[in-house]
């Protein structure tokens, strides 16, 4: 048993449109704004967490070239000391101090872009980076004296 | 949303209406969403429609995969390439649309085996409005993938090859499901001695 032809063309008439019995127009409106929102907004924090991390790069390398001229010896307990380094560190040398700061605002900036784009590996190197060079100026602190 | 600064208003007098789409098609893959609107305003009838048969008439149903069928479209527009008309690409994508929820369906509709007895008493064969209803109301009865077979095949026009491509089904599953469909609503419209075509 199948259907007759008439039957077939009764089927294809109800191709009809049908408008919804509402209108959904505000509602995609909401919702394309909405998504057009979001990549602006993780651009912004990308675009500022690379500046203040290439910042904090500058501000880490000219705070170790000033510590090491003049050069100053280590020893053995300074070292040993900068294992044991407190998270909110604070340089003792005025000259280690502006730089230590630039680096701590950007890692708390790339962890918070990190928190909304966790998997991209461009703020991972980032971050990276700007924590290389904290131990690179606590090293020097303590190398320092 | 408003449009981007400094963009032209669509001018439209004069157009073919495929013109007039591609037109507003090509404001709103450069972020205009008032274009986009005119769009949606112009092909909302024929999308809601076509959801609205495969959803077996669920209405509030239809009118959510009417809307994400639109969004989808907002955010595939900056690559649609202008190789067919606008009208196609988007009747397309909203068909894909409703088939994708089909296909998130937990238990397979096919075996759930409800249409037989859900299928309304045999009516008239006059084609009057009352006749119309009749026979919505039997598509709406069939399961949602022998449904989908149906209105793809015989309501949309579409071919078995494209429909067996868009359910991940076998060509010869879906002619089986198409014989299977169009024999309940045949019982449901009521004559079943008649010869078959």
């Amino acid at each position: 048993m199948t259907l007759h032809f008439e039957d077939r063309q009764k089927l294809r008439a109800l191709a009809q449109p049908v408008e919804p019995q509402r209108d959904l127009w505000p509602a995609i409106a909401a919702r394309i704004e909405a998504q057009a929102r979001a990549p602006r907004r993780r651009m912004q924090w990308l675009a500022v967490a690379a500046s203040l991390a290439c910042a904090a790069v500058i501000a880490g390398a000219i705070g170790i070239r000033a510590l090491r001229s003049p050069p100053r010896a280590n020893s053995p307990a300074q070292i040993a000391a900068a294992a044991n380094i407190p998270v909110r560190w604070k340089p003792s040398d005025p000259r280690l101090r502006g730089a230590a700061v630039e680096l701590r605002a950007a890692q708390g900036e790339l962890q918070q872009a990190l928190a909304i784009a966790p998997n991209s590996p461009y703020l991972q190197r980032l971050l990276q980076n700007t924590e290389h060079q904290q131990s690179r100026l606590r090293r020097l602190e303590v190398g320092a004296g | 949303m408003q449009p981007a600064r400094g963009a032209p208003m669509v001018e439209l007098a004069g157009r073919a209406p495929a013109d007039e789409d591609a037109q507003l098609a090509r404001h709103a893959a450069r972020g205009d969403s008032r274009a986009f609107e005119a769009l949606y305003r112009r092909h909302s009838g024929r999308v809601h429609g076509a959801i609205l048969r495969l959803t077996g008439g669920r209405h509030a149903r239809a009118e959510e995969l009417t809307q994400e069928a639109f969004v989808r479209a907002w955010q595939k527009l900056p690559g649609f390439r202008f190789e067919s008309a606008f009208g196609t690409w988007l009747y397309r994508l909203a068909i894909n649309t409703a088939l994708m929820d089909l296909r998130s369906l937990k238990n397979d509709p096919v075996e759930q085996g409800v249409e037989e007895d859900a299928l309304p008493e045999p009516g008239a064969q006059p084609f009057c409005p009352a006749e119309r209803e009749e026979l919505e109301r039997a598509v709406a009865a069939l399961s949602p993938r022998t449904r989908a077979v149906l209105v793809l095949h015989d309501v949309e026009g579409w071919k078995h090859e494209e429909i067996a491509a868009e359910l991940s089904m076998a060509v010869g599953s879906s002619k089986a499901q198409l014989h299977r469909a169009r024999r309940l609503l045949r019982r449901a419209l009521g004559a079943t001695n008649d010869p078959a075509l």
